[in-house]
């Protein structure tokens, strides 16, 4: 799997599957903002073949849109990539055409090789667990990088956006500094408090150095695991920020990165869901992972464990605030 | 969605072609019962999803029609209304054993215990754990001590139907081994509803309110959540945001207003303003069922978005609160708000002046303010009158 040090060190283009204008402009804004020369969006597979209109700046662009992605092998040879150019995927169809995408899209070839996919992000809830899974052991394979489903994406400041994440107007790319390189990462299993965590990252005076939703679903393609692990190898990164909630067992897995000195960073963690207690019996909540099949997998068994672990675990979300001003 | 559960009878439907169970609703009548298989014994259980039937006296083994019917009856009266019949399998205890399978991120997980049957908690220590890959075709040896071939065939036979219909968990218990026969007697199944054509079990009885998001939610790509937790609760909330609503829900209860939490619930993946507008109406009118004259607050808050237009969707909750300005006022309301994301200047612009002509400004943040911050001022202004404890559920 690419590490970070080398995603910085590398250019990058996004082949978009699915059309959510505003998502792609943000990727366009962003790349403008950190002063790259031109956009990294490849093409946009919208189902017809044509051009769009986006901005790059206030200069007015076109990018290729196809009807199919059997039209992607030509296009990527007409645009010889230089050496140290990767290719990644941004997936923002429905659960249901998530996983028939992403195999058509590693069925392709160019010039009898296989496309070079380093990874990508899949937005889309509502994939099936089956497919989730086949998702993953060909990612797993193939050792790319895909965070998701269910996730609003990766980013690494000032180098990849890929997807909702940090925001889609050029408002908030300025206000939350995403072009900006620093030294916190942020992870989380939530789309919405990723932005919540980059925000006050920000209000913190700090900047990140990168942040990504592993998505609220049973089986992410990329795990929380693999996450800190990832966090751990990048030398830019001096502490993380944790969101996590109530179900699964990835604090456990967190711990033992601890104790066997995998995860030596700093860490500071908020797990929702001690609502739960209010409730008759265990519910359902917004991602599908969060339920607490057992006490173990409660949100005040898990933050427990954490804290016993010599990680920071904040009571509440006012308590996670201070602790950060005290990072 | 998620992982829900399936009727038993729906479950056993679909893994065992030739089950012969008969589902029965309350009404059903005593002829349904004697005409099913005549001259057997019976048992009869409540199906709907919970655990434990045996010992919270929900399942009635050996009986004669008549008695089926009784204990149908006492079920109907104590509110359930779902129940199975099957002929009673008259077997050794020494035979009942215990298998359960879950989809998990390596493959299956496979637990299995040759000391199955109602105390089975007691004996956990017996139940053996292993992860099958996807791919298995067979178990370790030694696995299954007794009748190994029969229970290969079983669990091999298994595994496509959980694939096909996207199964996510099976419980067996007891599972009987009779003459090289494999028969479930009691089974629990859990569904994953993103792809399945099954039909799961709601996870609770859904109220009037619940079942009409739940049919909203059904008709948009976006997500719209509502769980009513106490109808004469004094702390209303529209979320936004599978984790934020979570996270805002914590701070509720950490607060100690738990018991004035009326709802729970969230609507994200940047619905239309129709549809919160649809989505604000609903709890709106549940709202306005509270009929004692203390102080309530409505909670719309939120994390920063990254993609969900913070002026689109406060379009259709401002439309829904326009609608009942007068009632609400009237009930003793305010509205407080905190949100960020794309347009948030705009749409808490808004938001704020429509609060103030209306009279029913609590406050109005943004993304500058702490999440959690509104939950303080709520618990402030209920305090400053609060409810008559008379009218609080216990």
């Amino acid at each position: 799997m690419i590490s970070l040090r080398e995603l910085r060190s590398s250019r990058h283009q996004i082949i978009v599957l699915g059309n959510h204008e505003p998502i792609i402009q943000s990727l366009l804004d962003f790349d403008y903002l950190s002063g790259k020369k031109a956009s990294s969006v490849l093409a946009i597979l919208t189902g017809r073949r044509g051009v769009a209109k986006y901005f790059f700046g206030r200069q007015e662009i076109l990018l290729p849109t196809l009807a199919s992605l059997q039209a992607l092998p030509a296009l990527v040879s007409s645009f010889p990539s230089s050496p140290g150019c990767h290719l990644w995927f941004l997936n923002l169809l429905s659960g249901r055409r998530t996983l028939f995408s992403l195999q058509e899209l590693s069925s392709l070839s160019v010039k009898n090789l296989p496309l070079d996919l380093v990874g990508g992000a899949i937005f889309a809830e509502n994939v099936p667990e089956l497919h989730a899974l086949e998702i993953l052991r060909a990612a797993t394979a193939k050792q790319q990088l895909v965070v998701g489903p269910a996730s609003v994406g990766l980013l690494v400041p000032g180098v990849l956006k890929l997807g909702a994440i940090g925001g889609i107007t050029p408002e908030q790319i300025k206000e939350n500094q995403i072009m900006t390189p620093g030294h916190f990462a942020v992870l989380s299993a939530s789309g919405g408090m990723t932005n919540e965590l980059i925000n006050l990252v920000n209000l913190a005076g700090h900047h990140l150095s990168f942040a990504l939703s592993f998505g609220g679903d049973r089986f992410p393609v990329l795990s929380p695991r693999e996450a800190f692990l990832l966090a751990e190898a990048d030398p830019q990164t001096t502490a993380v920020l944790y969101y996590g909630e109530l179900g699964g067992e990835d604090e456990y897995e967190l711990v033992k990165l601890k104790e066997a000195g995998l995860f030596t960073k700093k860490l500071l963690a908020h797990i929702a869901g001690t609502v739960t207690s209010l409730f008759p019996s265990a519910p359902q909540f917004g991602h599908a992972k969060a339920k607490a099949d057992s006490t173990r997998t409660t949100a005040l068994a898990k933050r427990k464990v954490l804290a016993a672990a010599g990680f920071d675990v904040s009571s509440s979300f006012a308590d996670f605030i201070h602790l950060l001003a005290n990072l | 969605m998620s992982r829900v559960k399936l009727s038993e009878y729906t479950a056993k439907k679909t893994l065992f072609p030739n089950y012969q169970g008969l589902p029965l609703t309350s009404s059903a009548p005593l002829s349904s019962l004697t005409q099913a298989f005549p001259r057997k014994p019976l048992v009869i259980k409540v199906d709907e999803g919970i655990k434990k039937r045996h010992k919270q006296g929900l399942l009635k083994l050996a009986c004669t029609p008549k008695e089926a019917f009784v204990a149908l009856s006492t079920w109907s009266t104590l509110g359930y209304s779902h129940f199975l019949l099957e002929p009673f399998l008259k077997h050794d205890a020494s035979n009942e054993h215990y298998l359960s399978l879950e989809r998990v991120r390596a493959g299956w997980k496979l637990s299995y215990s040759p000391q199955g049957g109602v105390e089975i908690e007691s004996a956990w220590d017996s139940v053996k754990s292993i992860i099958l890959p996807p791919d298995a075709k067979t178990t370790p040896p030694g696995f299954f001590q007794t009748s190994p071939s029969v229970f290969h065939r079983f669990l091999f036979r298994l595994l496509p139907l959980m694939n096909q219909f996207h199964l996510s968990f099976l419980e067996i218990n007891p599972l009987v081994l009779q003459k090289n026969h494999l028969i479930p007697l009691d089974l629990a199944c859990e569904l994953d509803n993103t792809a399945s054509p099954l039909s799961g079990l709601p996870d609770h009885k859904l109220s009037a309110s619940e079942h009409q998001i739940a049919t909203l939610d059904a008709l948009t790509p976006a997500s719209l959540k509502f769980r009513l937790l106490n109808p004469s609760g004094h702390i209303w909330m529209i979320l936004s945001g599978g984790g934020a609503s979570l996270v805002l829900a914590d701070e509720v209860a950490d607060l100690g207003l738990g018991s004035e939490l009326a709802n729970y619930g969230e609507y994200s993946g940047a619905p239309l303003p129709d549809d919160v507008y649809a989505y604000t109406k609903i709890i709106l009118s549940q709202l306005l069922l509270v009929k004692d004259s203390a102080p309530k607050a409505l909670v719309i808050a939120g994390g920063v978005a990254n993609f969900t237009d913070v002026a689109l969707t406060f379009r259709g909750l401002i439309r829904a609160l326009a609608e009942q300005m007068v009632e609400l006022k009237k009930a003793n309301v305010q509205v407080f708000v905190r949100r960020g994301g794309p347009h948030e200047i705009q749409g808490l612009t808004s938001m704020r002046t429509f609060l103030r002509q209306a009279g029913l400004l609590g406050s109005v943040h943004g993304h500058e303010t702490m999440l959690t911050a509104i939950i303080s001022e709520v618990k402030q202004y209920l305090s400053v009158n609060p409810a008559p404890n008379s009218r609080r559920r216990p």
